[in-house]
């Protein structure tokens, strides 16, 4: 069965682009959010096997949204995505046991490196 | 062969540079293993340098020194004093050899020493053969870690715990790659306990470090579980996982547990810097100071062109030229701005020598004495750097020769018998400044005043703090005995001139029975400076803005008489008043309508009085040349947007 991804960015242009990278792949993407607060919602409805979630949006960002997701389910498994110079949030980020992150601009396989690793 | 003599003399003087403090912290604590490999390390790589180079003399003595070294390290030497001196005795010959072939001579031999040196080593040769064993079971093991990290390692292992020597390499299109480090440390310490990592963790963290990051890891689970856990992580290029060994504790367990705390600190913090030293040397490139100074020369000659096209901009208002001119203003800036700080150099190389200088002058008087250095990270103009050396040699010496008191005085004062000095500097606005700091027995202004009196110089009405500053006047010199390190008349008055010309100001302060405290105020660069132009019966002269606190209009009917003297009334209190006509003898313009230029210097404050002011002007000072050089008030010139020269006041002379 292919594996259910939840997709958060706050530009509906980067959500198509990933969203298209994973149903190439043979991912099922089931849900989107553009912001933090959407994303916890999304999450507790789709329950996905793992999430992108984007560090810089508006309402909650990535990092408020990532604790929230993780004290729902410890075991979720967070993928963020950064800009670069977003190293301190990364960081942090990784602190708060995000699985891996892909800096933008997205290359489709290394999205796919980072899917793939943390699933598997 | 040529062409490396210039990057063979650089290195061999750092690598002597390092050997001599590297020593000087053996001296200190012995055991310390580390420092000692580094010693070893740089002798050697001193030894192979000199000998490609075709230097036999110093090959053969730096082999000779190796030899002592080894004894160290094999503990058959004591290190001592007498053998410390003798190491430093070699330092100073290699360094002599190093000065003759800068001047084309070739290095040249010291038999006495090296038969010395041959004694030495002879005189331990028959202990050798019962210590070496010793010394061959430990090198294994220390070859990778220090006395610490194998404590963990062996303590680990009789806990069942595997040792493994990691490799990483992470993948060179990682963007962010400390966070990725960060990650795989993450992971790791999730499932055992990362002992050593080289980058540290720190340098990885602030992202020092190519791709490739070597760790020592101590975990229960095997190989495979290992390489499973990071291979979970993205943009990796390649990940070797090898257990290693761990001998079993050797059997002195008594003195594990000093050299635990010992080496917790120490030794990380050595390969943090080895480590560092090394990123530096991958990210810079060496220059000759010409070629800097010959840049630099460019950019001061485009500033002077681009402030000329200013002003025809400005007369003609050509709006078009002025666009282009704001670009070529903000690349100007930013060129000089770069070419700035690729001059400033760290203070370090001034302070580093004298951890060795105060060693042999405290053991030349029998005094004991400890130097404290602090922010020698600052960084300073490289001609400021380079003249700085001996202002600061006269005033360590002063402070360890007339400050610091024998260790019986101390006693007898209730203080502690070693003496410190103390050398600080920090940046403060544009200006770097450098304090000297003893707890001696400070300055006696009694003493000074008596020979102030002796010697006819008026003191009447001086504070305390006045009569100390009086040390800065030709020839002074208070210490009744004459020692051949310091009171030979040449004294203060040198230090102080030598950093008035640096465009800094020096000002003491002292607690007799406490001690004293000398600073140095410094320019963080000298070439462009920001300045006031003033006129002076048509002709223009520039202030460094640095001195200036105030500018204000004046008649002359504001210069008050107090006794002899002209005064200006500037916040309630009298300030001498300097008229820049008559210092520079010149004409004075005839309006009433003066200007006061409130100038600050060190403590003191003066008013100086001009016709009228020009306006604020970056200038880039020029060299009045050897034979103007000392001339007048000066301390250079510089030429003007409109081509014309303007001199550039020498404010400190100008009010002493």
């Amino acid at each position: 069965m292919s594996k259910k991804v939840l997709v958060v960015d706050d530009a509906a242009f980067m959500r198509m682009m990933v969203k298209d990278i994973l149903t190439n792949n043979g991912y099922e993407v089931v849900g989107e959010a553009a912001n933090g607060k959407e994303a916890v919602e999304s999450f507790k409805q789709t329950n996905p096997d793992i999430v992108t979630l984007d560090i810089t949006m508006p309402e909650m960002d990535g990092i408020e949204a990532l604790k929230e997701i993780k004290k729902l389910n410890g075991d979720a498994k967070v993928i963020m995505c950064s800009a670069m110079g977003q190293q301190a949030m990364v960081m942090e980020a990784i602190k708060e046991g995000a699985s891996d992150f892909v800096v933008k601009p997205f290359q489709a396989d290394r999205v796919l490196e980072a899917l793939n690793k943390a699933l598997g | 062969m040529e062409k490396y003599l210039t990057l063979f003399i650089e290195e061999s003087k750092e690598n002597l540079q390092k050997l001599n403090d590297e020593i000087l912290k053996v001296e200190q604590d012995p055991e310390d293993i580390d420092t000692m490999n580094e010693i070893f390390r740089v002798a050697h790589t001193l030894k192979g340098m000199s000998g490609t180079m075709g230097f036999p003399n110093m090959e053969e003595l730096t082999h000779r020194m190796e030899n002592i070294l080894e004894l160290f390290r094999s503990e058959q030497l004591k290190v001592n004093s007498d053998t410390v001196d003798m190491l430093f005795e070699c330092l100073d010959t290699l360094s002599d050899m190093v000065d003759n072939i800068i001047e084309g001579e070739g290095d040249f031999r010291n038999d006495s020493l090296m038969d010395k040196l041959d004694k030495i080593a002879e005189g331990n040769v028959e202990k050798k053969e019962d210590v070496s064993k010793k010394v061959e079971d430990e090198v294994a093991a220390t070859e990778v870690l220090d006395q610490y990290e194998l404590s963990v390692a062996q303590r680990a292992k009789g806990m069942d715990y595997n040792t493994y020597k990691i490799d990483i390499t992470i993948a060179s299109s990682c963007l962010i790659k400390s966070a990725r480090a960060y990650m795989i440390i993450k992971r790791l310490e999730e499932n055992g306990e990362i002992i050593k990592s080289i980058p540290s963790i720190e340098e990885i963290e602030d992202e020092e470090f190519d791709y490739d990051i070597e760790l020592f890891y101590v975990s229960k689970l095997d190989t495979e579980e290992v390489e499973s856990l990071i291979d979970k992580i993205s943009e990796i290029e390649k990940v070797s996982v090898e257990q290693i060994k761990v001998k079993d504790k050797p059997k002195n367990v008594k003195t594990d547990n000093k050299k635990k705390n010992k080496g917790k600190k120490k030794p990380k913090k050595k390969n943090e810097k080895q480590v560092s030293d090394k990123v530096k040397i991958n990210q810079s490139i060496r220059v000759s100071l010409d070629k800097l100074d010959n840049f630099m020369n460019l950019v001061s000659e485009l500033v002077i062109h681009r402030t000329r096209i200013e002003d025809i901009s400005s007369a003609y208002k050509i709006n078009d030229l002025n666009e282009t001119l704001e670009q070529v203003n903000r690349i100007t800036t930013n060129l000089q701005d770069l070419v700035l700080q690729m001059r400033m150099v760290p203070i370090d190389t001034v302070f580093n020598r004298f951890p060795r200088m105060v060693r042999d002058v405290s053991n030349q008087l029998g005094k004991k004495v400890e130097l404290v250095i602090k922010g020698q990270e600052t960084e300073l103009d490289r001609t400021v750097i380079t003249e700085l050396g001996d202002p600061m040699v006269h005033l360590i010496r002063n402070a360890i020769d007339h400050g610091i008191e024998t260790e019986e005085e101390r006693i007898a004062d209730g203080k502690d018998p070693a003496g410190t000095v103390k050398m600080i500097a920090y940046q403060e606005g544009n200006k770097g400044i450098i304090k000297i700091e003893d707890d001696g027995k400070g300055i006696d202004p009694d003493k000074i005043k008596e020979k102030c009196i002796e010697k006819n110089i008026d003191v009447e009405g001086l504070d305390d703090d006045q009569i100390v500053r009086m040390i800065f006047n030709q020839g002074f010199s208070t210490n009744e005995e004459v020692t051949n390190l310091s009171g030979r008349g040449v004294g203060m008055d040198v230090v102080k001139r030598k950093i008035s010309n640096l465009g800094g100001n020096i000002d003491v302060k002292s607690e007799v029975g406490k001690g004293s405290t000398f600073t140095i105020e410094l320019p963080l660069t000298l070439s462009i400076i920001k300045s006031i132009l003033v006129c002076v019966d048509n002709e223009n002269f520039a202030i460094p803005l640095e001195f200036i606190e105030k500018i204000i209009d004046v008649k002359e009917e504001d210069i008050k008489m107090s006794y002899n003297d002209e005064v200006y009334m500037y916040n309630n209190e009298a300030v001498p008043v300097i008229r820049l006509n008559e210092k520079l003898d010149i004409k004075e313009d005839d309006t009433k309508e003066k200007v006061m230029v409130i100038l600050k210097v060190g403590q003191g404050i003066f008013a100086l009085m001009v016709d009228k002011i020009e306006g604020e002007k970056e200038i880039v000072i020029k060299d009045l040349g050897a034979s103007l050089k000392g001339a007048g008030y000066y301390i250079g010139a510089t030429i003007l947007g409109d081509g014309n020269v303007t001199l550039i006041l020498d404010v400190p002379k100008l009010t002493t």
